[in-house]
């Protein structure tokens, strides 16, 4: 009886998205890879930089109807920004007219950056992480919508970034200094190399 | 003599430096001070890169089920601690202690699991081994 009401609520939770599955998408001119619920849509853009001007980015995006995958690598490598800078600047523009309920550190391998919780003002919620590596913002957002249930889906999307490049955005003399400066590790952070120290 | 100390200061670096390469990301999001327990019904087992995920829906206080993930290591070292890509199938009912997210949202980081026929997979008390999963300081 309760595997018959399992089956039908993942039939009901399911749809036409569900059919397909997640895969793994490899970006070696972007030095990442990311996992994806269905084939992304590529673009290119512009993005806002902190100094009012715009750069060149790439969107890679999938919408369905339960949630968006959105992940977006800008160039500022001419832009001459800090990197808090960029990283404060990406906050600020994602949490606009939202209430940012985490903003943490975090670390992909050895690219050090932010991860945010954003509960949108339509009601929607944003499982996100920022880096500022090799001289561009990598964004990676799993949106879950109001009208679904895609937390699941958006917190393992934005977990499943590696950067393939085998490079680090921090020196080890830097990272011990950014931890001294925070006043010690964080326990459960990415404490040291935390790009808003 | 000075060889030996060389090749055991070497040694001891590898062994250090290879904590912070097996934890792909920080597991800052999820409250290692907390623990929940969820019991539920196996929607997925993913045995994925970089890490291994199960989705469970698991019954609200509404009687609906909502759906969490829940995160794992790797393939390779959930291999070595005697998992496979079996060991959960969609259907199974299972009780699972995590870390849970510090958003309040559905999803954890694994520590335990139990099967349907009692066979404890990880520990409820000590977690996983996170091999310098968040400080990442090589």
């Amino acid at each position: 009886m309760r595997l018959i009401a399992f089956m039908l609520a993942l039939f009901a939770a399911g749809g036409p998205a569900a059919a397909q599955s997640w895969k793994e998408y490899s970006y070696p001119d972007y030095a990442f890879t990311v996992s994806f619920p269905a084939e992304p849509k590529i673009e290119t853009t512009t993005y806002p930089a902190a100094d009012g001007g715009s750069v060149s980015a790439r969107v890679y995006s999938v919408r369905q109807d339960t949630g968006e995958f959105r992940m977006t690598v800008a160039d500022l490598s001419n832009a001459g920004l800090e990197e808090s800078v960029v990283i404060d600047n990406a906050i600020k523009t994602l949490s606009q007219g939202g209430e940012l309920k985490i903003n943490i550190p975090a670390r992909v391998s050895r690219v050090f950056g932010r991860q945010l919780s954003i509960l949108g003002a339509d009601g929607s919620r944003s499982s996100v992480a920022l880096f500022y590596h090799e001289g561009r913002l990598y964004q990676i957002e799993g949106k879950s919508l109001p009208s679904g249930n895609a937390t699941a889906d958006a917190i393992r999307f934005q977990q499943s970034l590696i950067f393939t490049d085998n490079s680090s955005n921090r020196v080890p003399g830097e990272r011990g200094q950014r931890r001294d400066r925070a006043g010690g590790r964080e326990r459960g952070g990415a404490g040291d190399g935390d790009p808003r120290h | 003599m000075r060889r030996q100390l060389v090749a055991f200061a070497a040694g001891a670096a590898f062994v250090a430096s290879s904590g912070a390469a097996l934890a792909h990301h920080s597991f800052a999001m999820f409250d290692a001070d907390q623990r929940a327990t969820l019991a539920g019904t196996v929607k997925e087992f993913q045995w994925s890169n970089p890490h291994a995920w199960i989705f469970v829906m698991v019954p609200n206080k509404d009687g609906q089920l909502d759906q969490w993930a829940v995160e794992l290591g790797g393939p390779g070292q959930l291999s070595r601690q005697g998992w496979t890509p079996k060991t959960l199938t969609p259907g199974m009912d299972v009780k699972l202690t995590i870390h849970p997210l510090r958003d309040g949202t559905n999803g954890g980081q694994f520590m335990a699991l139990t099967l349907p026929d009692g066979t404890q997979l990880g520990n409820p008390d000590r977690g996983p081994r996170q091999g310098g999963g968040a400080d990442g300081a090589p």
